[in-house]
């Protein structure tokens, strides 16, 4: 097993895209966590976040800053990067190679979820890095004093942040499993985060009973309730407390058991073409 | 002793389409067994079977006694290689080594073994096929197999690429190794295989040595008047030994009775103008074999 994880991880860190992925969502959260509040702030602009000012950010919010990003887009970027590590063992005909090597399917398929896991950690973890590094950059930009979140919140920030990272990158390693490749799977999965998930939460809740009842079964509504209950701002796309963080932290945990299991299951069962 | 490769009535069926159906193969320790067949016949979905890359519809699967899920010992390159075109081919050896729980050391010696060391280092997206399908063996030795299973090894390769694989099927076979070789080149079959399965619509329609398989050498003769020359054949070997093809007589007859022939001919008045010895090659016994289930 401890090989088959050094074999996945070989796989993930030596990839260009992997890497072009962190710096995407690196780039993305800083633009539009610091970068663009902070010119808005600076130029004196009313906007989304101007209510908010300078005080959202400081390092003091560093947790719901950089987990705030993760019901949506940086949700869509592990989604990818799960459909990504598993998807293009189809499309690079790679499943024969490996599985003529070591043919205990589900001994692999862990190896990859572990990796996927790890990487979902990283990814977080820089995640939280660069912000304190852009919330310090304006305190001191700003003559502010420097206030760190207690270390039981930033454990239970980096904590609720990786449990929603890896349920998005395991759902995109179930897709690429299901759709066999990547292209569609991506596509798919871009749809149901960015375009669904709002049309049900700005269109079909404010209209329909069940379907307000239904969000609060989902899994973007459940990170987005997760995330605000450990300090994401609620106007950031996707946060919204539908449900207490008690109940979110477990329902994402559920559908990460699940989106692993079925995966698990459809890999173990299927013909590999 | 048990055999590398057993396989008993071995089905696959994809909805109505038949992919293979009720295949009986046995290859046993230390030959070179070619898997012939045209194009969609089965060969791969069979090897893909005995992989447990596919569950089969009904049958059974053994490889050196062992249900499927256990290929220690078994290294395999299934219809072209795949590897991480990112990586190089070194990196993908790593990879694949770590997968099939080798140590590194192999890696060089694979390397090595398909003479790809100097190029080892390039990513593989910039590999020729050939290239790429050497790397594929040189992942199917990693194991140091005691069964190799190659499908259409030599896809991609040049001439030269050609020869370096059949020296290295030779070494493998010579070195007591197992291979299962799927092709539909006869003439690398003819030179490397001890026996050839044939499959074709699923079904293995013949199963022999190559020289079995060829069946009995002949003599081919034209003469003036064939007719003349057939009767006095037919009264000099038998019936069954003369047919009449393409202008020309097919005696079934050793070619050592060369001479004997042509004297009873040319006695007769016959004017004899070749007569050589007429061999059939493994493609004309594979066409003679397969033609009827693929048409089918």
């Amino acid at each position: 097993m401890r090989d088959a994880i050094r074999a996945e991880t070989i796989k993930l860190v030596r990839r260009p895209a992997i890497r072009a992925l962190l710096a995407i969502a690196l780039g993305l959260s800083l633009t539009f966590t610091y970068l663009i509040p902070y010119a808005g702030y600076a130029g004196g602009t009313d906007g989304p976040r101007a209510d908010r000012g300078l005080a959202a950010l400081l390092p003091d919010q560093l947790v719901g800053n950089s987990i705030g990003g993760l019901p949506v887009f940086l949700g869509a970027l592990m989604l990818i990067l799960g459909v990504l590590a598993v998807g293009s063992e189809y499309a690079w005909g790679t499943w024969k190679t490996v599985l003529t090597q070591d043919p205990v399917r589900l001994r692999v398929y862990a190896a990859k979820l572990v990796t996927l896991g790890l990487a979902a950690l990283a990814g977080v973890l820089a995640v939280f890095a660069a912000g304190a590094v852009a919330s310090v950059a304006v305190a001191s930009a700003e003559d502010r004093a420097i206030a760190w979140p207690g270390a039981g919140d930033l454990l239970a920030g980096i904590a609720g942040g990786w449990l929603i990272a890896a349920m998005w990158t395991v759902l995109g390693a179930l897709v690429g499993i299901a759709l066999r490749g990547v292209a569609l799977p991506v596509g798919l999965g871009l749809v149901w985060l960015l375009a669904v998930q709002n049309l049900l939460a700005l269109i079909a809740a404010p209209l329909l009973g069940w379907v307000a009842q239904l969000q609060k079964a989902l899994p973007g509504p459940n990170a987005g309730s997760l995330v605000a209950a450990l300090g994401a701002g609620g106007d950031t796309p996707g946060v919204e407390a539908l449900v207490g963080g008690g109940r979110a932290a477990l329902t994402v945990g559920a559908y990460l058991l699940v989106f692993a299991a079925a995966g698990g299951a459809l890999l173990r069962r299927r013909d590999i073409l | 002793m048990t055999a590398p490769v057993e396989a008993r009535r071995l089905t696959k069926r994809y909805g109505t389409l038949t992919a293979v159906d009720s295949l009986d193969l046995r290859v046993e320790a230390g030959e070179v067994y070619g898997f012939l067949g045209p194009n969609g016949a089965g060969k791969t979905t069979t090897l893909r079977m005995l992989l447990g890359l596919i569950r089969p519809t009904s049958g059974a699967v053994r490889l050196f006694g062992r249900a499927p899920g256990r290929l220690d010992g078994v290294g395999a390159l299934i219809e072209g290689p795949g590897f991480y075109p990112y990586l190089s081919g070194r990196d993908n050896l790593r990879v694949m080594a770590r997968h099939a729980g080798v140590g590194p050391g192999r890696v060089a010696a694979v390397l090595d073994q398909v003479e790809l060391t100097g190029r080892a280092g390039d990513r593989c997206a910039t590999y020729s096929l050939g290239m790429k399908q050497r790397l594929g063996v040189a992942a199917a030795l990693l194991k140091d197999p005691r069964l190799v299973v190659l499908d259409e090894p030599t896809n991609g390769l040049d001439p030269a690429g050609l020869a370096d694989m059949r020296l290295l099927v030779r070494r493998l076979g010579a070195a007591g190794c197992t291979v299962l070789l799927s092709s539909h080149l006869m003439t690398e079959v003819q030179e490397l295989c001890d026996r050839v399965g044939v499959i074709a619509g699923g079904r293995l329609v013949a199963e022999s040595t190559v020289a079995e398989l060829r069946g009995e050498p002949g003599l081919r003769l034209v003469a003036e008047p064939l007719e003349d020359a057939a009767e006095r054949a037919r009264r000099l070997l038998g019936e069954r030994a003369v047919q009449v093809t393409d202008g020309a007589l097919r005696l079934t007859v050793s070619p050592e009775r060369a001479a004997e022939v042509n004297a009873a001919l040319v006695g007769a008045g016959i004017a004899v103008s070749e007569l050589r010895a007429d061999e059939r090659s493994l493609e004309e016994a594979f066409l003679a074999l397969t033609s009827g289930a693929s048409r089918a």
